[in-house]
């Protein structure tokens, strides 16, 4: 069931690739993927392509994908590790879910961050606090480690 | 009469120094425990700092979480309405995402979410999925709440109309009493 799923995702991405992320097999191991997601423009990350690696366990799509960061960023739901503090990648994962409407959920939560339940509490701290410094931070960053 | 020190040609003052030895052995043992209790201490705050960035530990953390969210029974699974293949044009199964008609002979389950929702399955896809988490992946509806709901709904219903029921008895006696 999941390698017939996750070949289904592949060839669906390939067809009707989504605007702002991309995503496929690192290697010859369909369960391990990396992908893409530009900056939104709306967003401090706008210019900067951020990269993500992808895990399907084997019983996927009926338990969710580990997905990280691997490209460094500044956010409050986002570890240093690369961790993505986001419920439908835990307790409100769905197999309805694809890795295609994760990645624009991810894409989204770079424009809206959640800093009622952050991951890193002093950049949820500074978000609230002081946007103005946030945005600077997030733009160095970017600049830093994403272009 | 000699004495123990004469007799065997030694000096108080080392005898004393004996019994000074075994009180510092004492002292040693004592704060000798005292360090080790704290690098047990230590021991133990490291293994627990050691825990948090376990991934194993994390899945296990994570796998008790779910644990309240309980999944249907098989018999829920062959209780839910079938979809006929007459009924199936173009639509597709939303965890396969294949195409209903694809499959020769598909079997096609409605969830009861709700009138005029039509959130339809493979049965063998919906049914892993009921079996660890009671809700329908489109909607994110507990079907085994909605289940409970519907039954005390019912149950009301029957309690009222008994209720009316003994009132129109209790009236008859009114008549004929």
């Amino acid at each position: 069931m999941s390698l017939k799923r996750i070949n289904k995702e592949l060839s669906d991405l390939g067809r009707d690739p989504p605007s702002s992320c991309s995503a496929g097999p690192v290697g010859d191991d369909l369960y391990h993927w990396q992908a893409s997601i530009m900056g939104p423009p709306d967003s401090p990350y706008a210019g900067g392509v951020f990269f993500l690696s992808i895990h399907f366990p084997t019983d996927y799509p009926f338990k969710p994908p580990k997905i990280a960061f691997t490209t460094k960023i500044y956010h409050p739901n986002i570890n240093s590790n690369g961790n993505i503090c986001l419920d439908i990648l835990k307790d409100q994962w769905s197999p309805a879910l694809t890795i295609s409407k994760v990645l624009l959920s991810i894409c989204s939560l770079l424009t809206d961050a959640n800093p009622d339940d952050p991951l890193v509490p002093e950049i949820a701290h500074i978000y609230k606090q002081d946007r103005k410094k946030y945005e600077a931070t997030a733009k160095e960053w970017t600049k830093k480690y994403a272009v | 009469m000699s004495t123990y020190e004469d007799e065997h040609n030694i000096t108080t003052n080392e005898h004393r120094r004996q019994h000074e030895t075994l009180s510092n052995i004492i002292d040693n043992f004592l704060s000798n425990t005292r360090t080790i209790h704290q690098t047990n201490e230590q021991i133990l705050s490291t293994a627990l700092g050691q825990l948090e960035n376990n991934p194993t530990i994390i899945q296990m953390l994570e796998s008790l979480d779910d644990k309240p969210k309980k999944g249907v029974d098989s018999e829920f699974l062959d209780t839910l309405e079938r979809v006929p293949i007459s009924e199936l044009k173009n639509e597709v199964c939303p965890i396969c995402t294949n195409k209903f008609i694809d499959d020769p002979y598909p079997l096609v389950v409605r969830l009861p979410c709700g009138r005029g929702v039509n959130h339809i399955y493979d049965l063998d896809c919906i049914g892993p999925w009921l079996q660890l988490n009671s809700t329908c992946p489109l909607d994110r509806i507990d079907l085994l709440d909605l289940k409970r709901q519907r039954k005390d709904k019912i149950q009301q219903e029957i309690d009222k109309a008994k209720e009316e029921d003994d009132e129109e008895e209790e009236d008859d006696w009114d008549v004929y009493g």
